[in-house]
This record gives C-alpha cells, structure tokens and sequence, in this order.
C-alpha cells in the first residue's frame, strides 16, 4: 500500500505549545558515505511530534543504507503512533524499497 | 595449489586500457539517433572483459562498477533502452572514472571513491528510470521484471544472505545485487530487521538487515552465482535449490523464513579465486595472428647493438681504404656490400621502436569536444596522416606539446560563433592536426582557421615585457617568433585552460630537446599553422663532419641550409666588430667556431675556409669552418652519462677511426654566441 | 679510528690500493674503483672545460671524460708521451656510476693497507686538491697520498658544469 502523500502544512507554533509536525527535509546526496549528516537530523526531531513528512524532493543519490535508517526511523515512530508522510518520493525510491524487502517497513502508519 | 596472479596484472592493465581507448573513440563516433549496433556491441565486450578481469584479479570496485556498466550496455544493445545524448555522456564519464580506477590498482595509489560510487548511481538510475517495462507490486512483494517467469525448466532457488556489517561501507549495495536477480526470473524478497537497532542508538553506515530471497528462475546455476562473484568472504551465502514455498509475507519485519529441507547443492564460495576459473579467457585479449608484445628494454638492446655495429662497420671500413694488395678489391667491394646491409639492418631496427602517430592523435577528438564544449564554441578536428610512424620515445614527448598547441587553437585561436558569422567565417571552426615523411624527418602540423596571430598586440606586448624597443622595426616572422619568448602572453585573460602563456616557449624547447624544430605561419583573420618537424629517430643522426683546427666536429643536417666559400668582399664588418654576409635576401652574422672552441684553426681568413649556414633558435648564422669533410651517419651518445651538459654540445660520437667527435647544438651555439658578441 | 678488538683468531681488515706516481709524489686510491689502466691516446678537447679536464675518450663505445692530475696537483710541466698512463675509475653517482680517466706519471704497485695505519692529513689550507686527500700512510718508507675519488670527481665536473652554465648566461 503506498503511503499517502499529502502537501505539508506547518503548524504555527507558540512558545509554549510542543511542536506537533515537524519536516524533515533529505539533502540531494544521501548515502552511506555522508549519511550521518541525515541521522542527525532525524535525531533533532522531537520526541513529542505527532506528524512528520519526510521531504525526498531534492533527493538525488541514495542506496540501501539510507533506505534502512529511513526504515528504522519509521518501524520506531510508527510503533509510537506517529503519523509519518512522505512527499516527493523519487521512482526509484519505491522500486529500491520493493527490492529490499522494506516496503511495507517503509509503509507510513497512517 | 594457488596461482600467483599477479603477474598477469600488467596484460590485464594494458589490455583494459587500450578497451577503454577503444571503447572512447567508439563512442565519440555514435550517432546518438540510430547508433550502430556493431558499435554497441564492442562497448559492451569492453565492459564485460574488464568486469571479468576485475573480478578474477579481486579488484572488487572496479568488476562492481563496470557490472553495472555491463548491464545498461545489455539494454543498449537489445534495444530495450534507447541510446540517448545523455546516456553516451554517462558513458564516456565511465571511460575516466574506469581509467581513474584501473590506474589506481595500478600504482597502488588511492582514487576518487566518491566519484565512483555516484556515477554507478546515476547509471542505475537511468536504467530504472528510462526502462519500460518494470512493474512492482509492493504488496506481494514479489519482483517481475521482465525476464522469463514461467519457463517449464525453472528451478526455485533459496537464497540467503547475511551481510557483514561492513558491507555497505564496502560499496556493495543488496538493491544492486537483488536487481540483477531480478532479471533472471521472479523474486521475492523477505528482509529481516530484527538486529536493526532503533534508529537514535544505530551506526547509520553498518549493515543490520538481512535477506532470505526466493528465486524463481529457468537461468543456470552459473549465472546466479555469478551475481554475487564479488561478494567478500565475510558475508554468509547460501544458495539451495528447493520446491518449497517462498515465506509468506507477513514475515517482513519479525521472525525468519522457515529454511526448505532439501539437500542444499553447494554452499557458495565467496572469493573472487573461484570465479577464475571460468573467467581466464575474458582477460587475455585473442592476440591478433600479426603482432607480439616485446618490452621496451629489449628493443633498446637491440639499437644499441645495432649502433655499436654502425661503429665497428665505419672503422673497418676506415682499414680497408688503406688497404692494398690482391685482397684488396674484394675487401672493398665486401665492405660495401656489408654497408648496405647494415643500412637496412638499422632502418628495420628503427621501425621496430616505431609506432603511429594515432596513438597520440587518438587523445584529441575527446579533449577538444569537452573543451570547445567548456568555451562554448563550436569546433571540428579534422586529422589526417595519422597511420604515420614516428619514433616511440618521440611520440611519448610530442603529446604534451601538440596538447598545448589544439588547446591553444581553441582557446584564443578559433572565435566564438558571433565573432566568426561577423566575419563571414562558418560557424564551425576547424582545426587540423596532420602528420607526415618529408625525407628523413616527420612533419606535424597544427592549424586552425581562426583570427591568427595578432602582430601589433605581440608587438605591443613585447615593448611592455621589455623584450623589444620602441625603434625596433621587425619583420612578421620575428614578430611571430616573439611567442616563443618565455612567460610571453597576449591573452587578455589567462584561462585556466592555456594559461598564462609560458607554454609556448616550453612547447618550443620540449620540441628541440628532440632534435626537432618549430616554426609558426599565421595571417590575420585567416588562422595560423604550426610546423613541427622531427627526426626520425633519437638514436642517430644525419650529420656534416666539419674540421675546425684538429677538432672535427658534427653539424645536424636538420640545421644545415647550406655551405659556401665567401669572397673577401661578401663580407662586412659592422660597426661593433661583428662579420656579416649576405645570404637570401638578408645579412647573417658570422660565428668563427676557431674562437668559440678556443681552438687554432688552419686559417683565419674567411675566404680560405668555408662557412656553413645554419638554423635555430628562429635564427640563421653563419658557422666558419676549416674544412667540410663529408657527411654521414653517426650514433648518438651522451655526453651526459658520465660528464655533463657542456654548451653548444648536443652530444657525441665515436667516428670510424675510434676518434671522438662533438655534436654541435645548433641552437644553443647561437644563442650563446649571440650572448657573447653581447658581452 | 676505532682499533679493532683484540681478538688473535681476528685478522684486520684491510683494503687493496692502486698507487700512481705524480712528479715526486706517490698517490694512492682503492682498488674496487679502478676500471682498467691504458696508455695514452688522442683525447677530443671539450669547449669551456676547466684546465685539468682534458677532453673525452673512446672507451669500448663509452664517451668517458679524462682529467690530468698533474696539472690539477699543480705541476706545471706535463708531456703526454707513450709511457704516459691513463687510469679509469668508476665511482657511484646519484645518476649511476659515472667512469672518467686520470692522466699519471706512472703506476707503481698495489699495496695491503690496514684502516688503523692512515694518518689524517696535515691541514694543507683550503686548496682544490687538499680537498681529496683522505690521509697518509707510510709505505716501505715513504709517504703514499691516499685520495678519495668522489671527491675528486664529484666536485670537479659538476663545478665544470655548472661553469658553463653560468658562461652561458
């Protein structure tokens, strides 16, 4: 089941509310070689978020290890009930995904 | 019993490399629209026998980079993918990436991994983005792509794999790997995640997940093998044939598949060793019936040998005019025969070291489609006379040179498209790179029908750098002579292409170091022609033998013009002391070579001894001899190996009575003679 | 020098040297470096060399440079007659062994020297030809000059070199 895709609305944010979506947005080079760059990030997301997108808009280059961390990030957040959206989703993506056997790891809890 | 494969290392890299060069010259040749499938098909033999080889020699990124070549080129050459512009530029970045890398294993030195790694992305890329017929139905999770699903022989293949957690800094990547699978028939994938940490407390480089893969395929057990030929020993492999049914899909994320219990038929081996087994025959090339290869020691053995030969020969022949008697004729007429014999051992033996000059030639359609490409200017390269042989130490050292020349040409030589339309020129610059026999010497010209050079920019130029005053009147060749002048430029902005200019003179002193001259020839507006001309070889020399005192002394016929006896009132002397003479059409100093060696001549008087004209250095004198005493060939030695670079001298020989006599250096004697009636 | 360990079983090292005599005085040189020993022959004079290098000369196809210690050690009076010698040494250079040819009065024997025996030499002030002088030795009761070849060659063409270089300019 491919995951929904919908456009991103940030929320705004007061200073004393939690945030509740967050975007993560893939830099264009992402592969095992400079892939700690994106776990760090994915790090940065808050613990108390509700709805995350990840952003592959600008992804250009990536390989299997990015599609595991991104299949840690999901198997984790969705356990939590997180709402986890993707936009941008390059071909490739899928196809590497179904190859993998993590599609339906990658699939969002939605 | 292992075989020590190293030492076909060097076949396999001069092999690989003279593919790529093949492989590149093809390419620059396609027609993007209706390629020419004989063209396609020896790219792809070029990839797939540097796959083999790499993957037989354990060079694992290189048999893993080109595999992934190999397979675009098999859809290329099965028409499944179209052959499009930007997929020919992919593949000619490959020839360079490959080159990098085979020349890396080579010296053992490091190479651009990053580089390597993206540009097999990008193939992958277009691979699954311009095929046509993928299909993926991510809730079976099984992978039909194309290739023959229900052949009647298929066999279900059970496959497993574990990683080791190094596997993707390695370069290796499963998708990879899984896709080729793909094609030999229908997969299903099952990942296994439960050693995935969560993704806070996970080293993001290592390998956590592992596969059990179910292949149903009608290919033969090599063929699956060989997808993972190049997989490092640390991973675990096993590879069953069953009829068993695939795990069934909720198994993703959780608890392993249960394993078939059929016999499993082999446990892979993962070295590259095995492989080699198969593979010999991909890397020695089918030597074609005509040709070996020899090492260059050994030709130069051979030369040498030939030339001490030349030398012994001139010697006896030296006894023999002295000779009378009965024996005498015979010996004579013997000794003639065995020169010419030895004529023709030595010219055989010199085109031994001979190659042709396309194999320099070849380097330039590449570089100046990428340069035009860079300065935005449209330019043909038109070559002729490649099949033309020149000496293969020559051929090492003119490449650089004849690369500064076209780069130059391109750069400030051909005009951009406004500028030539403005002129009436087409559009398409042309530049030609011809190569030619003119009697004993190659010809190389480079010529381009651009703007050619600008005299009163040189000119101007040349005041500013202090190298001509303001009331010198020069005539154009010594204006165009001037950029030979080192650190000379008159491009307004010194590219990163040609330069600030200090090639010119470089090319110029890299050309006569071979014995060799060059001249320009340019007319505004029309385009401008540089002429190289080089000796056929470095191991001998056409020379005039000249007395000078009790010194004889040898004169390169390449820069003799011609010898006269002046008479007294030919010559002038001119107000500082210099002797001048006309010659041609204009006046040539004259260089008394007596004091220049510090030598006592057999006279002092010009008109009782002989003056040579000689070229270089742009220049023409006039050398004063004693004598002229014949012509003939001699064997270069250096000087060099166990005394050093005296000036004036290029080298010496050893002539036919034993004797040793001095190769004159005919453009540094004019120079520093110059020098000295300076001082 | 380190005096060798006083071991009876042990035999000193000692080395081979060539000894040549010039004007009144007797040199010495080791041995491994000499290549051969000829006669005289014509010599092709080289352009601009230094006064001691007499030219170059044919040997066996080698183009090899020949210097005249005498006038290098200062006599003034040479001839160059049929008893005049030629020794060929090879020393190691950083482009290879590089050979050249030293014109002698004449060759005398070859003689065992033992390393502990070679005095220093008496400082002779700074002159070109004290520069290769590795030592003494008394021999059968004269003084041999013992030269070190490197020295004397290394210094000397490569300053004839770098002569003409500078001539040039």
């Amino acid at each position: 089941m491919k995951p929904a895709r919908k456009t991103v609305r940030r929320t705004r944010r007061t200073s004393d509310s939690p945030p509740r979506s967050e975007v993560v947005v893939v830099p264009a080079d992402c592969t095992v070689r400079n892939i700690g760059a994106l776990r760090e990030r994915l790090c940065e997301v808050s613990e108390s978020v509700r709805n995350i997108t990840l952003d592959l808009r600008h992804l250009q280059r990536f390989d299997s290890a990015t599609l595991q961390l991104i299949a840690a990030f999901t198997r984790d957040h969705g356990a939590r009930g997180v709402n986890l959206l993707t936009c941008g989703t390059p071909s490739a993506w899928d196809e590497t995904a179904a190859l993998l056997g993590l599609t339906a790891t990658l699939a969002a809890s939605a | 019993m292992t075989i020590d494969l190293t030492q076909f290392h060097g076949a396999f890299f001069d092999e690989s490399f003279e593919a790529l060069d093949l492989m590149e010259s093809t390419l620059l040749t396609l027609t993007v629209g209706s390629p020419d499938p004989e063209s396609v098909n020896a790219i792809f033999r070029v990839a797939h026998s540097i796959k083999g080889g790499g993957a037989t020699f354990g060079f694992g990124e290189i048999a893993s980079f080109t595999h992934s070549l190999e397979t675009l080129l098999e859809e290329l050459r099965s028409e499944r993918m179209a052959v499009t512009q930007p997929i020919c530029d992919l593949l000619l970045k490959s020839v360079d990436v490959m080159r990098a890398m085979l020349g890396a294993a080579r010296t053992k030195q490091p190479y651009d991994a990053q580089s390597v790694t993206d540009l097999q992305l990008d193939i992958e890329r277009i691979i699954v983005q311009q095929k046509s017929d993928i299909s993926v139905a991510p809730s079976t999770a099984a992978l039909a792509l194309g290739s023959s699903g229900a052949a009647p022989a298929s066999v279900e293949w059970l496959i497993g794999l574990r990683p080791d957690p190094e596997f993707f800094a390695r370069g290796t990547d499963p998708a990879r790997i899984f896709r080729e699978l793909g094609r030999l028939g229908s997969l299903v994938v099952t990942a296994q995640l439960d050693a995935l940490p969560a993704y806070q407390t996970m080293d993001p480089k290592r390998c956590y997940l592992s596969w059990s893969l179910s292949l149903r395929s009608s290919a033969p057990e090599a063929a699956i093998r060989e997808v993972f030929e190049w997989l490092n020993a640390d991973c675990e492999l096993t590879l069953t044939a069953g009829t068993s049914t695939p795990a069934p899909a909720s198994t993703y994320t959780d608890a392993i598949a249960p394993a078939p219990a059929p016999v499993p038929v082999a446990v892979l081996p993962t070295e590259p060793a095995a492989a080699a087994v198969i593979e010999p025959a991909h890397i020695v090339a089918p030597p074609d019936a005509g040709s070996i290869r020899v090492g260059v020691e050994k030709v130069d053995e051979l030369i040498n040998t030939v030339g001490e030969l030349v030398i012994t020969h001139a010697m006896l022949s030296q006894i023999s005019l002295g000779v009378t008697g009965p024996a005498a004729d015979g010996l004579r007429s013997g000794m003639q025969q065995l020169e010419r014999n030895m004529r023709q051992l030595q010219e055989s033996v010199m085109r031994v070291r001979m190659l042709p000059i396309s194999t320099v030639f070849s380097r330039f359609p590449r570089m100046v489609r990428d340069l035009a490409q860079r300065l935005d200017k449209q330019v043909e390269l038109k070559i002729t006379g490649e099949t033309t042989e020149l000496d293969k130490t020559v051929l090492e050292k003119i490449g650089d040179p004849l690369l500064h020349l076209v780069r130059n040409s391109i750069d400030h030589g051909i005009e951009n498209a406004a500028a030539r339309a403005a002129a009436g020129k087409s559009v398409i610059g042309t530049i030609h790179l011809k190569a030619s026999h003119h009697g004993g010497s190659i010809v190389i010209e480079v010529g381009d029908d651009g703007g050619g050079l600008n005299a009163e920019r040189i000119v101007a130029k040349a005041r500013a750098a202090g190298l001509v005053s303001l009331t010198d009147r020069l005539s154009e060749e010594q204006v165009q002579e001037l950029i030979f002048s080192p650190g000379f430029t008159t491009a307004e902005v010194a590219t990163d292409v040609s330069g600030r200019g200090v090639g010119m003179d470089v090319v110029r002193s890299n050309v006569t170091e071979l014995g060799g001259k060059i001249e320009v020839h340019s007319e505004r507006g029309r385009g401008s022609r540089f002429v190289i001309t080089l000796p056929l070889t470095l191991a001998i020399v056409d020379g005039l033998s000249v007395a000078v005192g009790d010194q004889t002394y040898i004169l390169p016929m390449m820069s003799t013009i011609e010898s006269l006896r002046l008479t007294p009132n030919q010559v002038t002397t001119i107000a500082d002391g210099r002797e001048v003479f006309g010659f041609r059409n204009e006046y040539l100093p004259v260089v008394r070579l007596y004091k220049y060696f510090g030598l006592i001549p057999r006279t002092r008087a010009l008109h009782e001894g002989l003056v040579v004209v000689v070229e270089g250095a742009g220049r023409r004198v006039g050398l004063f001899v004693d004598d002229l005493l014949g012509q003939q060939q001699v064997v270069i030695k250096s000087l060099e190996t166990h005394y050093g670079r005296v000036t004036g001298i290029s080298a010496a020989t050893i002539l036919g009575d034993g004797s040793v006599a001095l190769i004159l250096d005919v453009a540094d004697l004019i120079r520093s003679a110059a020098h000295r009636e300076a001082a | 020098m380190p005096s060798p360990p006083t071991d009876p079983t042990a035999t000193a090292a000692t080395s081979q040297v060539l000894t040549f005599v010039i004007g009144e005085a007797t040199y010495g040189i080791d041995i491994p470096c000499v290549q051969e020993i000829r006669g005289w022959s014509a010599v092709t004079r080289l352009p601009q060399a230094p006064a001691d290098v007499l030219g170059v000369l044919n040997l066996r196809g080698a183009i090899v440079p020949v210097l005249d210690l005498r006038l290098k050690f200062g006599s003034a009076n040479v001839q160059y007659s049929p008893i005049t010698v030629i020794i060929v040494v090879s020393v190691m250079s950083a482009k290879g062994p590089r050979d050249f040819g030293m014109v002698v009065d004449g060759v005398s024997d070859v003689i065992d020297i033992a390393p502990q025996d070679v005095k220093p030499a008496p400082d002779l002030g700074a002159s070109a030809s004290s520069a290769c002088i590795r030592g003494l030795i008394p021999v059968a009761g004269h003084m041999v000059i013992l030269l070190d070849i490197d020295l004397l060659i290394g210094k000397d063409f490569s300053a004839a070199v770098a002569d003409d270089a500078t001539r040039a300019a």
